[in-house]
C-alpha cells in the first residue's frame, strides 16, 4: 500500500490509542465514537465520489437501511446483533445492486437523482411504516454487541470497537486503491474512454463501488443503533446525505484520509458552533460552495499541493543555489 | 489466417450526416496498413467503431472469424485489439508506470474481493504487471520515467505512455491514431522506427496519419478515404500513382515540405 | 360521492400538480440542453416563486398582478445570480463539481428561505374565486384552469422562443452541439447563463399558480425537485414535449394513488415511477437511445 501509507496508518493507530486514555471525559469519547462511524461512510463515499466520479445523495438511507435493520431484528425478532449486522449488510447490498444497477448503465449523473429519490422513499418509509418503525418517534431498547459474554456498553469500550473496525475498513480500502482494481478506478477518473479501451468495464465497477459504498454506510448504522440504543427517522433525512457529500468534499474526494478528516471536521465543529444550530443548512451550503470553487481538492488535498508546490519551488531554489556555489568553485 | 481485420460495408450515421456511406476494407495479418484522406473522410470514425465507441449504423466488422461490431469497448480490448487516441487520453491523475500497469487489465483477473484481502494470486499477479510494464516503458524509451506524473509529460512521451499502454494488453492488433501528430521531424522518425519495432513483435498495426513521409515510409498497404468512402486500397506505389487519390488531395498539402523541424 | 365523480376529482387535482411537475421538468430540460448540468436547485426556483409572491401580496400589500411579474423577475434575477456566483467562475469543472455546486446552491436558497420566513406553510388567495365549479358531482377549483390556462401560455411562448426568435435557436443549438455553436459566434457562456434565468422564470411561474392549491414552505423544493425530475427522465430528458406530458402522468398517478391506496405514501409514488423508469426505459417516452454507455 506504499510506505506513506503505512506509516500514517501506524500513526493514526497510536492516536487512536492513547487519546482516550488523554481526554478522559467520556463526552468527548462519545463524540469521537461518532467520528469513527461517520469515517466509515464517508471512506466509502470518497471511493465513489472520488474515484468514479459519482455521486450519492442517499447515503444516508444506507445508514438507516444499517441501523434499523438492526435495530428491528434484534428487538422486535430476538436475533443475536452480530446476525442482525450480517443480515444488514445483505440487505444494503441488494439495495444497492437494484439501484445502482440501472442507473450506472447511463451515461451522467443519473445515479445522483436516483439516490436522491431513494434517499427520500426510505424517509417515508421509516416514518410510516409504524408496525415495524415505530414511525416519527422511532424505537429505542436496542440491545448491546456482545464479545464472547462481555457487553459493549460504556463509551470506553464502544470507542475502541469502533475505531478497531475503521482501521481495519482502512486497510481494505488502501488495498483497494493500490491494486489492479484500484488503478482501474483511477484510470475511470483520468478518462473513461480510454478506461474502456484498456479494458476496464466501467459500469461494473461503478456498481460495483457503489455496492461497497452502500455496506460501509450500512455498517456504520448498525454500528450506531447499537451505541445509541434509540433511533428515529431525523438521523436519516436528506439532510445528513448532503452532509456526508459535504464531509467528503471538504475533506478531500480522491483521499480516504482526506474523507476521514472531513468526518472529524464536521462532526467535532458543530459542538463549537452550537450558537449556529439553526443555521446549519445555510453553513453546509456555504461551506460547500466556497470549497467547490476554492478548493476542489478538499482541505487535505488543497494542502498536499501547498505543499507539493512550496517542495517544488524548495528544490528549484536549492538546485539553483547549488549550480551557483559550483560555478564559482 | 488470411485476414486479421476485415470491414464490410461499414456505414455510420449521426443524426443526419453521413460520415461513413458504405466502407469495405481488409487487413492481413503482421502487416502495416495506413488510413489516409482528407480530414472529415471518416478516418476516425472507423477507429471509433473497430475499438467500439461507436456501434455502426449498417455494415459488418470481422476480427479474426468472429464479429465484432456490436461488442462494447471494453470487450474488444479482450479480443485482442488496442488502441491510442488522436488527443492523447492518458490517465493524467497517474504516474507513467501505473499507466501502462492499468493496459495489463484485460489479461490479470484479480477483482475486489482479492484485492481487498491481497490474496496470494493478487499478489503475484501485481509483481508480473508492475514487471511488464517496465519492459514495456522501456520498449518505447521512457526507461527512467516511470515515476513521473504522465500530466508531467511532454507531448512526445506522454504519446509513446499510450503506445507502451496499448501494447500491454497484449493486441495483435493495434490501432494507431495519428502517432506523428505534433511531432518534429526527429520524432517520427523514431515513431517510424518504434512502429516497425512493433511490427517486428508480430503484432499487425492500422494507424491513420497525415504524415505522408511517415506513410510511405512504413506502410505495406493503404486505404485512402474521402467523405466517407473507400476510393484506393494498395499499396504505397500503387496509391502514391493514382488519379483519384490525386485530385482529393489537390488543394491540400501532402505533409511532405511542411514540417516543423 | 358516488365512484365516478371521485375519479374525477382524483383527477382535477393530478392534472393541477401534474402541470407543476411538468414546468419543473421544463426547466431541467432547458438547462440539460444547454449545458449539459442537472440543476439539482430546480425546485427551490419554484419555492421562491411562491414565497416571494406571498411576500409581495401580504406583506407589502402590493397587487396580484403586479406582484405576479414582479416575483417571476427577481426569481429570474436569482437564477442568474447563482449561475454568475456559482458556476461561471468555475475553470473546467468536472460533472461532480458542478453537481455538488448546485446541491450547495439549493441548500443556500432554502437556508435563506428559512432565515426570511421560517419553518411556517404559507397560503396565496386563489387568483380568481373561491368557489370550486361543480362537474359531474366533482368539485373543479378555478384555479385549476388558472394553472392549466397559464401553463398553456407558458408552453405557447417557449415553442415560439425556441422556434422563431434568434436567442431561442441559438439556445437549441448549444443543446444539439456546443462546440460548433460557438464557432458559429453564438456566445455559449450567455447561452448558459440565459438557460438559469429561463427555468428560474419558469419555475417562479409554476410556484406562484400552485400555492393557493398545495400551499408553500421552506422545504417543498426538494421534493418538487425529484418529482420534476422524474417527468423529465419519463419523457426522455431534453425532450420537452415529454416533460409536459410525463408530468400529467406522475401527477396522476399520484393522485390517484393517494386517493385509491394510500396518502401517506403518496410521495414514494413519483420517486417509485423514476426508478422503473431508469430501469425499464431510461430514455423515456420521446428520448432517444444514445444515452446508454
Amino acid at each position: 500500500m506504499g510506505k506513506k501509507n503505512f506509516f500514517s496508518l501506524i500513526g493514526l493507530t497510536s492516536i487512536v490509542l492513547i487519546l482516550p486514555p488523554l481526554i478522559g471525559n467520556p463526552y468527548y469519547i462519545g463524540i469521537l465514537v461518532f467520528v469513527g462511524i461517520y469515517s466509515l461512510i464517508t471512506i466509502g463515499l470518497s471511493l465513489l465520489m472520488g474515484y468514479t466520479g459519482q455521486i450519492s445523495l442517499g447515503h444516508a438511507a444506507f445508514f438507516g437501511v444499517g441501523a434499523y435493520t438492526s435495530g428491528i431484528l434484534s428487538t422486535r425478532f430476538g436475533l443475536d446483533p452480530w446476525l442482525a449486522l450480517l443480515a444488514s449488510l445483505l440487505l444494503a447490498a441488494g439495495i444497492a445492486f437494484i439501484i445502482g444497477a440501472p442507473a450506472l448503465r447511463l451515461k451522467g449523473h443519473y445515479l445522483a437523482m436516483a439516490t436522491l429519490a431513494f434517499g427520500e422513499i426510505i424517509y417515508i418509509v421509516f416514518n410510516q411504516w409504524i408496525e415495524y418503525t415505530g414511525g416519527p418517534s422511532g424505537f429505542g431498547e436496542i440491545p448491546r454487541f456482545c464479545i464472547g459474554g462481555f457487553s459493549l456498553e460504556s463509551d470506553f469500550n464502544y470507542y475502541y470497537f469502533v475505531w478497531v473496525i475503521v482501521i481495519l475498513i482502512l486497510v481494505m480500502a488502501l488495498n483497494l486503491i493500490h491494486s489492479r482494481i484500484g488503478r482501474a478506478l483511477r484510470s475511470i477518473h483520468g478518462s473513461e474512454i480510454a478506461a474502456r479501451a484498456m479494458g476496464v468495464n466501467v459500469s461494473r465497477y461503478k456498481l460495483q463501488v457503489f455496492i461497497l459504498s452502500a455496506v460501509f454506510a450500512s455498517l456504520a448504522g448498525s454500528l450506531y443503533a447499537h451505541f445509541v440504543t434509540f433511533i428515529s427517522p431525523t438521523s436519516f433525512s436528506v439532510m445528513f446525505s448532503v452532509a456526508l457529500v459535504t464531509m467528503v468534499a471538504v475533506g478531500g474526494m480522491t483521499n480516504v484520509w482526506g474523507a476521514m478528516v472531513g468526518a472529524a471536521l464536521l462532526t467535532v465543529l458543530p459542538e463549537y458552533l452550537r450558537v449556529f444550530e439553526d443555521y446549519d443548512i445555510l453553513i453546509y451550503g456555504a461551506t460547500l460552495l466556497l470549497i467547490m470553487i476554492f478548493l476542489p481538492e478538499g482541505v487535505v488535498g488543497g494542502i498536499f499541493q501547498l505543499f507539493k508546490e512550496r517542495m517544488t519551488r524548495r528544490s528549484v531554489k536549492f538546485t539553483l543555489n547549488v549550480k551557483s556555489l559550483w560555478r564559482r568553485y | 489466417m488470411e485476414k486479421i481485420l476485415e470491414a464490410d460495408n461499414l456505414k455510420k450515421e449521426f443524426g443526419g450526416i453521413l460520415a461513413l456511406r458504405g466502407v469495405s476494407f481488409s487487413m492481413k495479418p503482421n502487416t502495416i496498413k495506413a488510413i489516409i484522406g482528407p480530414n472529415g473522410a471518416g478516418k476516425t470514425t472507423i477507429f471509433n467503431i473497430i475499438s467500439g465507441i461507436y456501434s455502426p449504423s449498417g455494415g459488418k466488422i470481422w476480427f479474426k472469424k468472429e464479429r465484432i461490431d456490436r461488442l462494447n469497448s471494453h470487450l474488444i480490448a479482450t479480443r485482442g485489439i488496442s488502441r491510442t487516441f488522436q488527443n492523447v487520453q492518458i490517465f493524467g491523475n497517474m504516474t507513467a508506470l501505473e499507466n501502462v500497469m492499468v493496459g495489463c487489465h484485460p489479461w490479470t483477473g484479480s477483482e475486489f474481493l482479492a484485492c481487498i484481502f491481497k490474496t496470494r494470486r493478487a499478489r503475484l499477479e501485481e509483481k508480473k504487471i508492475h514487471l511488464r510494464a517496465r519492459e514495456l516503458l522501456e520498449f518505447v524509451g521512457l526507461a527512467g520515467k516511470e515515476n513521473v506524473l504522465a500530466s508531467q509529460l511532454t507531448f512526445h512521451q506522454q504519446r509513446l505512455v499510450e503506445i507502451a499502454r496499448a501494447l500491454a494488453t497484449q493486441p495483435e492488433l493495434l490501432l494507431l491514431d495519428e502517432p506523428a501528430a505534433g511531432l518534429n521531424l526527429k520524432e517520427t522518425q523514431e515513431m517510424a522506427n518504434l512502429i516497425s519495432k512493433i511490427r517486428q513483435k508480430g503484432i499487425s498495426v492500422l494507424l491513420v496519419e497525415h504524415d505522408m513521409d511517415l506513410v510511405m515510409g512504413i506502410s505495406e498497404e493503404i486505404v485512402v478515404l474521402n467523405s466517407g468512402e473507400v476510393i484506393a486500397e494498395g499499396t504505397p506505389r500503387e496509391i502514391q500513382s493514382n488519379e483519384k487519390v490525386i485530385a482529393a488531395y489537390l488543394g491540400e498539402e501532402l505533409n511532405v515540405e511542411n514540417k516543423k523541424s | 360521492m358516488t365512484f365516478s365523480s371521485q375519479l374525477l376529482q382524483y383527477i382535477f387535482t393530478g392534472i393541477a400538480i401534474g402541470s407543476i411537475y411538468g414546468m419543473v421538468a421544463l426547466g431541467f430540460n432547458i438547462i440539460y440542453n444547454a449545458t449539459g448540468i442537472i440543476n439539482l436547485a430546480q425546485g427551490e426556483f419554484v419555492m421562491l416563486g411562491g414565497m416571494v409572491m406571498i411576500s409581495l401580496t401580504q406583506t407589502f400589500k402590493l397587487p396580484m398582478a403586479l406582484s405576479f411579474f414582479i416575483t417571476v423577475g427577481i426569481v429570474t434575477l436569482l437564477g442568474a445570480l447563482f449561475e454568475r456566483g456559482a458556476i461561471h467562475p468555475l475553470k473546467n469543472p468536472s460533472v461532480i463539481t458542478l453537481i455538488i455546486i448546485t446541491i450547495a446552491g439549493s441548500i443556500l436558497f432554502k437556508g435563506g428561505a428559512m432565515f426570511i420566513w421560517g419553518k411556517q406553510t404559507y397560503t396565496l388567495p386563489p387568483f380568481s374565486s373561491d368557489i370550486p365549479i361543480a362537474v359531474m358531482g366533482a368539485s373543479l377549483s378555478p384555479q385549476t384552469l388558472w394553472i392549466l390556462g397559464i401553463m398553456g401560455a407558458v408552453m405557447i411562448i417557449l415553442v415560439f422562443f425556441f422556434g422563431f426568435t434568434m436567442t431561442g435557436r441559438a439556445m437549441k443549438a448549444c443543446a444539439v452541439n456546443r462546440l460548433a455553436a460557438s464557432l458559429m459566434g453564438i456566445n455559449v457562456k450567455l447561452m448558459v447563463l440565459l438557460s438559469f434565468a429561463l427555468s428560474a422564470a419558469i419555475g417562479a411561474v409554476a410556484g406562484i399558480i400552485i400555492t393557493p392549491v398545495a400551499l408553500m414552505d421552506y422545504d417543498r423544493g426538494t421534493m418538487l425537485a425529484i418529482k420534476g425530475f422524474a417527468a423529465a427522465v419519463l419523457g426522455g430528458l431534453g425532450s420537452n414535449i415529454g416533460a409536459v406530458i410525463a408530468g400529467f402522468i406522475i401527477g396522476l398517478m399520484e393522485s390517484l394513488g393517494a386517493g385509491f391506496i394510500s396518502s401517506g405514501y403518496k410521495d414514494a409514488i413519483a420517486l417509485f415511477v423514476l426508478l422503473v423508469v431508469l430501469f425499464l426505459k431510461p430514455s423515456g417516452i420521446m428520448g432517444s437511445k444514445e444515452e446508454q454507455l
